[in-house]
Parts: structure tokens; C-alpha cells; sequence
């Protein structure tokens, strides 16, 4: 037995070598092509984009670029369009996602519910989220017509005042907020509830003989276990709310007067309609800069809890 | 104190099928200090029973009552109880610590640092002190018992509710676990309702044994009581392992009193027949595995049974015998190996066998209790020093 082993080690042992890396190389080989795929869909994209945040680029000669440094951002400083799209932008998150979250919460636990026929109002309540954006904009421009609008009917019926809506300037940007939070309550409710869903129904007991009342249960057994969705879906509307574009540019465009201009369209029209390009691009490496800190501070936070 | 009551308790369940009687007028007494073990089939009521008593559950009707004080509108936490769940249902976001200081800082008003001595009294007493830091998912399902354990014990309750705490333990920790727990539950003196499906563990941990079946009351008594004397037949068939055998027999009363089947004949002694005599004609009569007893062929009610199957524990052999077309147990003393095929005589002696009425099941008669085996008697040494020998 024991010079059969010290014969057959050596050749075993190169076989063995020659197997993991034939099949290590196998594995590299499988993965390329997702690896090629990924870098030409996102590497590339992100790094151009801010490699041509420190250039000078227009969309009318793309072929001429030159190296100006810091300038694009120190330009920015002093754009007051800029400086109000970014609190708008931030404001607007803010509200939305916290008026989700709050309202979100408060339909998981109505889902929550065994009552009859709560399948079918499950079901329904999902329709905001799964409407296209642009249907959604479109039933929003159409309620508040003015005219013939359902909301200034109503108005008018009681007889207060009755316009476009989404041309006041007062009222345009909690339009836009309201479109948002109508937009994402249901998909956070479905998420929390099925968070709350997954803590057994013991611990409520057992917290009911510790003596906790509804309010210290919620406080001290529903709320810890569904934090960690809570990060989940707050990280991924901030970022949704922060970089989208399509509500406000098809509802309002970003006006009246800039009222509700927020990043997103700022850039667009920057690249787009006056094609600074550069200019353009280094904005858009600010909103990724605020995005990846507010995440890593989030989850950083979360992590520790 | 810790007194408890239960009156006339009776929980249905509304279903889209209609009402599910899910206990039936159950009644107790229990004493303070007393373990009480609530033992039956999965679906007897046993659980409901429980939560109706921790305030989980609202009854349908009758009264719960502690030390005489009517608490069945009570809520959970104004009951004096504490309850240990087959899950441990621990909270996971808090640590060993912070599970069993929750239930302190919720319903009193220690402060943190009453409260942490408290907490560690009771580790220390758990043999836990070294995992207080830690979160349940970091903890052995057996540590994990034990914080749950501890969980209950440091509030100090009237009344312990334990609802399988043990059935999601390995077999061994098991056993570990029951004798500790009696031992705590005998230091603390604390009434204990305990809820299991599992009659060793009935068995063993009782002062007394409720057996529910379908939710009703069978029998409540002693383990000894319950096995000896059981109420009726699903007593005597749910108590006791292997369980105990069952023959259905009709009485011929012509010539002397004989049990009858398809298969076998059983003679009555006259003593027996006095205490069936009258109660109709058929009965099932109840034998213990190890009340079974091998004989030669020619002995008196000598009934021929076929070997099927023989496991050998060592100390005793269980041998599944083929009666009749059905399968029987018998518990033979030492190592004995008998092939399968083989007919052997079995004999079922009448001081050992019960007898149920076979419409109702209700025990018509039992066979008569052991005499209590004294140490001191069996050991020959007097009882004074026996404790020492014990030891």
C-alpha cells in the first residue's frame, strides 16, 4: 500500500494540476463573453462619461476635444440653474421617498390583513406601479386639464380656483412629488409586507406575555426585522427619484420658470439642446459621486445597527 | 402562589367548513407548584388549551382562574405568566440579553441596572452568562432553549406555559434538557402547564398527566394512574411504549365465563368475570407488551401466535407476533431470537389485563396497580440510609 502511494503521487499530483487548470482556463473562457459584454455596456459608458467631465466636448463637433481640467466644475459653482436643479433634485427625492416609505408602510400593514376579498385589492394596488411612466404622466396632464380635468371639475363644483396645474408655479413641483409617491407606494408595500410576512406570528405572542402593547411591537419586533428591506427599497428609490427624468421631463419639462428642473433634465437639455457635451458629463459625474456616497453611508449605517 | 384553575373551557374555531370544537369543556385543578403535562395526538386541543390560558386565545366559554382571581378576560401580559414556545420564538434582532431583558422592561419599572442584575442571575443559574452578547442565530438550538428558558424565568411568573419547548432538540439534548428542566421547574416551585405530544416526556416530567384526545379530557392523573388505570382505551393504547395491545372479544357467558373471537378463546377467572358481569357482551380486552407472557402450549388460555419479527434491545426483546391476521407486540425478558414463520403461546395473565367495554371504550377493568417497590426493600437497606445509597 505504501509504495503503491509513493509511486502514483507524482503523476496523480501533475494530473490533478493539469485538470485544475485546464478547467480554471474552461472557466475563463465561459465567462468572456459576459465580461466583453459588460465592459462595452457599462465600463466603457461610465468611464468616457467621466473622462469627458475634464474635457471640453460639443455635440456639433464631436471630434474635437480638448483638456480643461477642473473647469467644467468650477463653472457649475457658479451656474445658479445648477444650484437650483441640485436642491430641487435633492428636495424632491427627500419628499418622495419618505412620503413612500411613510404611506407604503401604512398599505403593507392595510394588505397585511385577512379580510375578505384582500387578494383582489392586493392585486389592484399594484396598478400605479405597474402603469408605464408616460400613461401615468398623461392621466396625471389629463386630470388636471383645466376644463374638462376630473380634479378641476371637482374644484370648480366646489368652487375654488381652477387651472393647468402643472403650469402653476406654486403647484407644479408637488405635482411632480405626488406623481412619484402615487408612482412607488405599492411596489414598497408589497416589499414590507413581505418582510412582515416572514416574522413568525410566536414572537408577536411572545412579546404580548412580555407585555409589549401594539406600539412597542411594532417598535420592538416589526420595525428591526424589516430594516433590512427598508435599506433595500429606500436605496434603490433615492437613487430612482435622484436620476429620474422622464416624470418630470414629459409632465413638465422641467418648467414653469425652472420650477421644477431637476438634474436629470438639466443635463439633458445641457447635452442636448445647447450640446455642451463636457459640461454635461461632469454634472453627471457629480450626481454619481452623491449617489455612491449616500449608498455607502446608508448601507455603512445599516450594517452597523 | 401559583394556583390555577380551569373551568368548563371550551374553544370553537369559525372555518368557511363550519365550527371546529377545538377543546371541549376541559376542567383542572392545579396546585401550586405542580407540573402539570398536557399529552395528546397532534390536532387533541392540548395547544389551544394553552393559549387560552396564556390569553392567545379568547374561549368560548368558561373561566380561567389564578389563585382564585378570574383573569379569563385578562390580557397576556396581566396574567402573571410566562411562556416557553416550541420555537423559542426568540426576538433576532436582540441579543441573549436583550431577549431576556424585554419582557422586564416592558412590564416593570426596574431600572437598566435592576434589571441587568437580574438577567444575570438568572444566566448565571442557566449556565449562560458566556452568551448574553450574542444574537440567537449565533446560538445552538440548545442554547438557544435555554435563553428562551431564561426568558421566562428571570420575570418571575405564577405560572410557567411550555409548549414543546423540547420536540426541536436532537434526541440526546433532549434528555439532557427534560431532567433539567424538572430540576429547575422543582427549585423554583413554580405551577407549570406543559404542553407535549411525546408520552415519555409525559410521562417522566408530570406530577399529573391531562390526556386529550379530539379536544376532550380523557383521563387526568398521575403518569403511574394513567398507565395502570387508564380511563378508557385511548388512554391505554396513547400511554405507555410499545402500546398496549388490543383484542376485540365477545363475552360467552353458557358455560364458564369465556372471552371469545375468531381466533382464540380467553377463560375468565371468577373474580375478573365479577367486575364484567352485566356490562354488556363485548369488550376489548388490553394487554402491556411486557404483561405478555410466553408459555408451553398446553398452559390454561395459551393462545398460538405467529413470529413476524424479533428486535432485540439487549435487556428485552420485542417480538411482533401475527394474531388472527393482525400484529401484536410482546416485550420477552433477555435476548431471545425466535425466526420469523415460527408459532409460539403467548398467555395474557388476568391479574395484568384490562378489559374497556367494546361500544364505548370506557375501562371496565383495569389490572391491579404493582405494589410501590421500596428501595429500602429491594436493597434490603432501611429506608433512613437509602438516600445515602441513592446517591
Amino acid at each position: 500500500m505504501a509504495t503503491n502511494t509513493s509511486q502514483g503521487r507524482s503523476p496523480r499530483y501533475s494530473e490533478e494540476f493539469k485538470s485544475l487548470l485546464s478547467e480554471t482556463w474552461l472557466g475563463y473562457a465561459l465567462i468572456l463573453p459576459a465580461t466583453i459584454l459588460v465592459a462595452a455596456i457599462i465600463l466603457y459608458p461610465t468611464v468616457r462619461g467621466i473622462q469627458m467631465a475634464f474635457l471640453e466636448v460639443s455635440l456639433l463637433q464631436p471630434g474635437e476635444e480638448t483638456f480643461v481640467g477642473l473647469e467644467n466644475f468650477a463653472e457649475m459653482a457658479n451656474d445658479a440653474v445648477f444650484r437650483t436643479a441640485l436642491w430641487q433634485t435633492v428636495l424632491l427625492t427627500a419628499l418622495a421617498v419618505s412620503l413612500q416609505y411613510l404611506l407604503g408602510m401604512a398599505l403593507a400593514m392595510v394588505l397585511k390583513e385577512k379580510v375578505p376579498g384582500m387578494r383582489f385589492f392586493r392585486s389592484v394596488s399594484m396598478v400605479t406601479w405597474v402603469l408605464p411612466i408616460i400613461v401615468m404622466v398623461i392621466l396625471f396632464r389629463f386630470m388636471v386639464q383645466n376644463g374638462f380635468g376630473p380634479a378641476n371639475i371637482v374644484l370648480g363644483a366646489l368652487g375654488l380656483e381652477t387651472t393647468y396645474w402643472f403650469g402653476d408655479p406654486e403647484m407644479a413641483f408637488p405635482l411632480i412629488v405626488l406623481m412619484h409617491v402615487w408612482r412607488n407606494v405599492p411596489f414598497y408595500a408589497i416589499a414590507l409586507m413581505a418582510a412582515m410576512n416572514s416574522i413568525p406570528e410566536t414572537q408577536y405572542e411572545a412579546a404580548r406575555l412580555d407585555g409589549a402593547g401594539a406600539l412597542q411591537r411594532f417598535r420592538h419586533v416589526t420595525l428591526p426585522q424589516i430594516s433590512y428591506v427598508s435599506m433595500i427599497m429606500i436605496v434603490l428609490h433615492v437613487i430612482f427619484t435622484f436620476n429620474n427624468f422622464e416624470i418630470v421631463y414629459l409632465s413638465t419639462g422641467g418648467g414653469p420658470l425652472g420650477n421644477t428642473e431637476v438634474l436629470a433634465t438639466y443635463v439633458y437639455k445641457t447635452a442636448f439642446e445647447t450640446y455642451a457635451l463636457g459640461y454635461a458629463a461632469s454634472m453627471g459625474v457629480v450626481m454619481l459621486v452623491i449617489m455612491l456616497t449616500f449608498t455607502a453611508v446608508y448601507v455603512k449605517l445599516e450594517d452597523t445597527d | 402562589m401559583g394556583e390555577l384553575e380551569i373551568r368548563n373551557l371550551t374553544k370553537v374555531f369559525n372555518d368557511d367548513s363550519g365550527d371546529i370544537v377545538a377543546v371541549d369543556d376541559f376542567e383542572a385543578e392545579i396546585e401550586d407548584g405542580e407540573l402539570i403535562v398536557l399529552v395528546g395526538p397532534s390536532g387533541c386541543g392540548k395547544s389551544t388549551t394553552l393559549r387560552c390560558i396564556a390569553g392567545l386565545e379568547t374561549p368560548t366559554q368558561g373561566d380561567i382562574l389564578v389563585d382564585g382571581n378570574d383573569v379569563t378576560d385578562n390580557k397576556p401580559k396581566n396574567r402573571d405568566m410566562a411562556m416557553v414556545f416550541q420555537n423559542y420564538a426568540l426576538y433576532p434582532h436582540k441579543t441573549a440579553r436583550g431577549n431576556m431583558a424585554f419582557g422586564l422592561k416592558m412590564a416593570t419599572d426596574l431600572s437598566k441596572e435592576e434589571i441587568d442584575e437580574r438577567v444575570e442571575e438568572v444566566a448565571a443559574m442557566m449556565g449562560i452568562e458566556d452568551l448574553l452578547g450574542k444574537k440567537p442565530g449565533d446560538l445552538s438550538g440548545g442554547q438557544q432553549q435555554r435563553v428562551a428558558l431564561g426568558r421566562a424565568i428571570v420575570r418571575e411568573p405564577e405560572v410557567f406555559l411550555m409548549d414543546e419547548p423540547l420536540s426541536n432538540l436532537d434526541a440526546k439534548l433532549r434528555t439532557q434538557m427534560r431532567t433539567e428542566l424538572q430540576s429547575l421547574q422543582q427549585e423554583f416551585g413554580v405551577t407549570t402547564v406543559y404542553v407535549t405530544h411525546d408520552q415519555t416526556e409525559a410521562m417522566t416530567m408530570s406530577d399529573r398527566i391531562a390526556v386529550l384526545n379530539e379536544g376532550q379530557l380523557q383521563q387526568l392523573g398521575t403518569p403511574l394512574e394513567c398507565y395502570h388505570e387508564p380511563a378508557n382505551r385511548f388512554v391505554a393504547s396513547f400511554i405507555g411504549s410499545p402500546s398496549m395491545n388490543f383484542f376485540e372479544l365477545e363475552l360467552d357467558a353458557t358455560g364458564s365465563p369465556t372471552l371469545v373471537n375468531e381466533t382464540f378463546e380467553y377463560e375468565l377467572d371468577d373474580d375478573v368475570y365479577a367486575d364484567v358481569e352485566g356490562a354488556g357482551d363485548r369488550f376489548t380486552l388490553g394487554i402491556r407488551p411486557e404483561d405478555v407472557e410466553a408459555v408451553p402450549a398446553d398452559t390454561r388460555n395459551a393462545i398460538p401466535a405467529e413470529v413476524e419479527v424479533t428486535e432485540p434491545l439487549g435487556d428485552v426483546t420485542y417480538v411482533y407476533l401475527n394474531v388472527g391476521g393482525q400484529q401484536y407486540t410482546a416485550t420477552l425478558e433477555g435476548d431471545i431470537v425466535l425466526e420469523a414463520g415460527r408459532t409460539i403461546h403467548v398467555t395474557f395473565p388476568q391479574e395484568n389485563i384490562h378489559l374497556f367495554d367494546g361500544d364505548t371504550g370506557e375501562a371496565v377493568r383495569n389490572r391491579t396497580p404493582p405494589e410501590v417497590d421500596d428501595f429500602g426493600t429491594l436493597t434490603g437497606v432501611e429506608t433512613g440510609t437509602g438516600a445515602e445509597v441513592a446517591e
